[in-house]
């Protein structure tokens, strides 16, 4: 019990491979299967509904509500992000897209103790909060890297988009250490 | 699409197997493999450098992390240990690492030299032959004091603080010569103002005769008889923003000497994928990391003009009160300072909607300090599919406790530069602003992912020893079980070092690359 305790709150690593070995993200690609979701035939690729899933989370994650910075669906942040992960190994993308399916998928695959006994993507968004939240702060650390790998993700994917930057006062036009021809070559200031 | 300097290809969409003979290959052109080649071919060495990444023009610094992240960093930036606890950062691309590093130059302690020659027994580099090359590297790298005109109030904050606890501490040290302060040295300087293998060595190196390809991922050291013979690998698609990126065409290079500079999850993960001898199981075992978490501290006082640490030389001041080296070192932990773009640093603040909006908003506000540990927590690399390494790492309890230490004091100096708050990155965060809520912060709070950590030195995965039984390669980088197989990376370190690795990698390169010489 003890070393089961350990596994899964004290090391990151072994509790990440507990998951595995229940067979969490297999049983995630599974259901999504039952319910008509193809899976794409390269595992380090992302079928339409797991870029809907990110898309998702995106969309959460970068709620800002705030009339200076762009809503995620107009920002192009989705792009940005799929392109990052474009180029990662295909091992590392495989991870990533299990990810997406446990998300989406988890609480109907564990039940109540682990999610919402619905997809992610059908949640309103009060519960989809509350089920990110659980993540972030979940006491088990495979789940907390879990949420901290997508969130890195998604952060980039929005916070790089240039219409995000007049709001944290972030910008190139006034930084005296950027050479006069890096704008001229790209016909900006 | 970029011109090339002569001397060097990329095989990238090369279709038909490539085979080359040559006297020595050097896989990986990072600050070892850098400075392998440019001696080499300056006495006259046939020799070849491999890179997996691409050769990228200065003009080519786009200053955009989306852009420029999966282009400089292995894996695109993704790299990390296998519980997702730790991001591991490290470069790609001709010029490795010190295409995206913050220049910070420090020689090799003395106690770590000697405790390498006591406990490793290794040979000729604790005495003035080593420290004279030492020089010879800083005069050619133009190593000097980071000006005061150079120091941003991100660092300015972190060296008001160390001064008024009176802790020890003080300016670092850079290899620049043209930089003109854009804050992008991890995104890519658009100055050129890195005195960079790519802007020191390389061109030198070519011109006396060296050349290197590009666009090629090196699997596999070939041997036979006990004595390597050369490498093979894959041309890979470097595809930025492109799915599905192949394997192209095997290349073949058959040369007398192989050299390693792949950093040390690189090399060591070639060395196991080769199934070398490794009688004593030791090859990819040992790696240290310098984990490092940052600390946020918030100066939104009236009193504070912002900050806006993203501009100027992102780190000239560091606090050395608790750092000490040799094996009983009682505290061991670097305290520097350091900024992110902000894609990266969103990533790293807590929360997410309007809660981490607010904190954004603070962005330009903050100043934040590095706890990097100099581990005795070691580690694993096993080779996985292509680029992929994977990397097993914990911190044990001591280093943990160092880690809180290194936390605790990195929050002290910033509240008395002057911060109103300040954020410990531990799950949940954690705000402080008083002496008493920093001594709250113990090793009890900290765990896997608490702190959130970043990793940018990989160390000594195929270190260098006299005994076989306890090292990997020998006191001149050479293997103990394959003649003609040399390393010349991070991998060398007997133990973790403590400081920026890149002038003990070039100077320990050169030392190697002398000895591939004489053999």
């Amino acid at each position: 019990m003890v070393r089961l305790r350990r596994m899964l709150v004290g090391r990151g690593d072994e509790a990440a491979r507990l998951a595995q070995d229940l067979g969490l993200a297999a049983s995630a690609r599974m259901v999504a299967r039952l319910m008509g979701e193809k899976l794409a035939v390269d595992r380090g690729e992302f079928a339409g509904w797991q870029v809907s899933v990110l898309g998702a989370v995106l969309e959460r994650m970068c709620a800002y509500e705030a009339v200076d910075l762009p809503a995620v669906e107009v920002s192009g942040a989705l792009e940005t992000a799929l392109g990052f992960i474009g180029g990662m190994p295909e091992e590392s993308r495989a991870v990533l897209g299990d990810l997406l399916a446990v998300f989406e998928f988890g609480g109907l695959v564990l039940g109540p103790v682990f999610g919402p006994r619905a997809r992610f993507t059908m949640l309103d968004v009060v519960a989809q909060d509350a089920y990110l939240a659980s993540w972030e702060g979940s006491v088990l650390a495979a789940r907390r890297a879990a949420f901290r790998g997508l969130k890195s993700v998604c952060m980039l994917g929005y916070w790089t988009q240039t219409s995000t930057w007049d709001a944290i006062g972030y910008g190139f036009a006034d930084n005296p250490g950027i050479p006069e021809s890096f704008f001229e070559k790209r016909g900006v200031k | 699409m970029t011109i090339l300097p002569a001397g060097i290809t990329s095989l990238l969409g090369s279709t038909r197997e490539i085979r080359v003979n040559v006297e020595v290959v050097v896989v990986g052109r990072g600050a070892g493999g850098g400075m392998v080649f440019h001696d080499l071919a300056l006495a006259g060495v046939d020799v070849l450098g491999v890179e997996i990444g691409e050769y990228i023009a200065t003009e080519e610094m786009t200053l955009r992390e989306e852009q420029m992240m999966p282009r400089l960093f292995a894996e695109g930036g993704s790299r990390g240990t296998t519980d997702f606890a730790i991001n591991i950062m490290q470069g790609r691309g001709v010029g490795g690492s010190t295409l995206h590093n913050t220049n910070l130059c420090k020689r090799l302690p003395a106690e770590v030299l000697d405790e390498w020659e006591a406990d490793y027994g290794v040979e000729g580099l604790n005495g003035p032959e080593f420290q004279a090359d030492f020089a010879a590297v800083e005069k050619l790298l133009n190593v000097h004091c980071v000006p005061d005109e150079d120091v941003n109030p991100n660092n300015a904050a972190m060296a008001r603080g160390v001064e008024a606890l009176g802790y020890r501490g003080g300016r670092l040290k850079h290899n620049r010569k043209g930089c003109r302060g854009s804050g992008f040295c991890e995104v890519g300087c658009p100055n050129n103002g890195k005195q960079n293998v790519a802007k020191i060595l390389v061109p030198p190196g070519l011109a006396g005769g060296g050349r290197i390809f590009t666009d090629v991922r090196i699997d596999t050291v070939l041997t036979r008889g006990g004595m390597a013979v050369g490498v093979r690998g894959r041309v890979v698609e470097n595809a930025v923003g492109k799915w599905g990126s192949k394997d192209g065409a095997v290349v073949e290079i058959l040369a007398k000497r192989v050299v390693l500079s792949g950093s040390a999850t690189g090399s060591a993960a070639i060395v196991k994928r080769s199934g070398l001898s490794d009688p004593y199981g030791l090859a990819g075992t040992n790696l240290h990391l310098h984990p490092g978490a940052m600390v946020v501290g918030v100066f939104d006082g009236p009193e504070h003009a912002p900050i806006e640490g993203w501009k100027g030389v992102p780190q000239s001041s560091e606090c050395t009160e608790f750092l000490e080296f040799g094996p009983r070192a009682k505290n061991r932990v670097w305290l520097v300072s350091g900024f992110a773009h902000p894609g990266a640093s969103a990533g790293f603040l807590p929360g997410f909607g309007r809660a981490h909006g607010d904190l954004m908003r603070l962005y330009p506000r903050v100043a934040t300090i590095i706890a990097m540990l100099h581990d005795h927590s070691a580690g694993r690399v096993t080779p996985g599919r292509g680029e992929k390494i994977h990397i097993s790492y914990g911190l044990d309890r001591e280093d943990y406790a160092q880690m809180a230490l290194g936390l605790r004091e990195a929050a002290r100096i910033l509240l008395a530069a002057g911060a109103t708050r300040v954020m410990i990155p531990l799950s949940p965060p954690r705000w402080v602003s008083t002496e008493a809520e920093i001594e709250r912060i113990t090793v009890s709070d900290l765990g896997p992912l608490s702190p959130a950590m970043v990793a940018v030195h990989p160390m000594s995965t195929l270190w260098m020893g006299r005994d076989p039984r306890r090292s990997v390669v020998n006191s001149q980088g050479e293997h103990h079980q394959v003649k003609g197989l040399f390393v010349a990376d991070g991998s060398l370190f007997p133990t973790s070092i403590g400081g920026p690795p890149q002038i003990p990698i070039y100077t320990l390169a050169r030392h190697v690359g002398r000895s591939v010489r004489r053999s």
